[in-house]
């Protein structure tokens, strides 16, 4: 490492575990981890010419982030119908849902890739990478009340819904 | 009357507030049953969140990882298999094309048998055989993932 900047191979060999959970955490699923991985990587190799040694994790979180909402928002469609602003409400159930799971850590991961991908980008980014709401804000480039709330709502929908498999 | 129990509830328990914030939600939920159940539901939710098991990469993912910096000069965008396997069908026809020998074309210079074709693609794990590593999640990921794309934002401001 030189001037604090790390290396590839070295961000890869110390900080990959920290990388794959957060990228699994946000797909919901292996194999499009791997994919969000694999370009996260392609990302840090071009970013670490022009890194300034602080959180080094917080901007691999980054990374990982915004190759998710890059794919989403290549993925997106209009929907056809608005999401309810109402947090009690309770997400549809998918199959995935209906199966019985047999421990609590299935339950939570398939609560959280069924929350809208910007409640669970904030809730990844927040407990999962340790984030503070100051850099989840500049990560996003919304206002810090922003992710307030979508971290909130998400917390609710995931108590909601993981009350609803249990039940 | 109290205010509905509100998004400060989140900031309270991450810290995040400041010390006017503290106070008022400090009050609120003194006062209220509906502050304190909901309090006690989103740190529910927060720290399951954060006790979920650190969840690990296939075994053989961070070798290919390792085998892809040392042999790529410039690193390679990953594709979904399907994909790469069609651009190194479509690079094997057009580098056979160019392996026929021509007659006649040059009686001095024929070109003859084959030419490996130069490898534009690294050669993947297959993924459908790779283990998951632990608290991998539910089955079926092609819905979920259709589900995720499929649920709508609040249109709303925020």
């Amino acid at each position: 490492m030189a001037d604090g900047v790390p290396t590839w191979e070295e961000v890869a060999r110390d900080h990959g575990r920290f990388l794959y959970n957060v990228a699994y955490r946000l797909a919901g699923n292996d194999v499009d981890a791997q994919d969000l991985v694999q370009e996260a990587l392609i990302r840090v190799r071009k970013g670490l010419e022009t890194y300034e040694p602080g959180s080094l994790e917080g901007w691999l979180a980054r990374i990982v982030t915004n190759v998710f909402l890059d794919e989403v928002r290549r993925k997106r469609r209009r929907p056809t119908e608005a999401f309810p602003s109402n947090p009690d409400l309770v997400l549809p159930p998918t199959a995935a849902a209906d199966e019985a799971t047999e421990n609590l850590s299935d339950d939570v991961q398939a609560a959280l890739a069924r929350l809208p991908e910007e409640f669970r980008v904030a809730v990844v980014l927040c407990d999962i990478a340790d984030l503070s709401y100051e850099q989840i804000s500049a990560s996003l480039g919304v206002p810090v009340g922003t992710v307030r709330s979508r971290l909130h709502r998400a917390r609710r929908l995931l108590r909601a819904a993981l009350a609803e498999d249990t039940a | 009357m109290t205010p509905e129990p509100d998004d400060r509830l989140s900031g309270y328990l991450d810290g995040e507030l400041d010390a006017a914030e503290r106070a008022a939600v400090d009050s609120l939920l003194a006062q209220s049953d509906a502050w304190r159940n909901t309090l006690t539901e989103v740190q529910w939710a927060r720290d399951t969140v954060r006790a979920l098991p650190w969840h690990d990469a296939p075994a053989g993912f961070w070798d290919d990882i390792a085998l892809e910096s040392l042999g790529a000069t410039a690193p390679h965008r990953w594709r979904h298999p399907f994909r790469v396997l069609a651009g190194a069908a479509a690079a094997a026809v057009v580098v056979a094309a160019f392996a026929v020998p021509l007659e006649d074309r040059d009686s001095g210079n024929r070109r003859g048998g084959s030419t490996a074709p130069r490898s534009t693609a690294t050669s993947l794990p297959d993924r459908s055989t790779v283990q998951s590593g632990s608290g991998g999640g539910s089955g079926d990921d092609t819905n979920l993932l259709q589900d995720m794309v499929n649920v709508a934002l609040d249109p709303f401001d925020w």
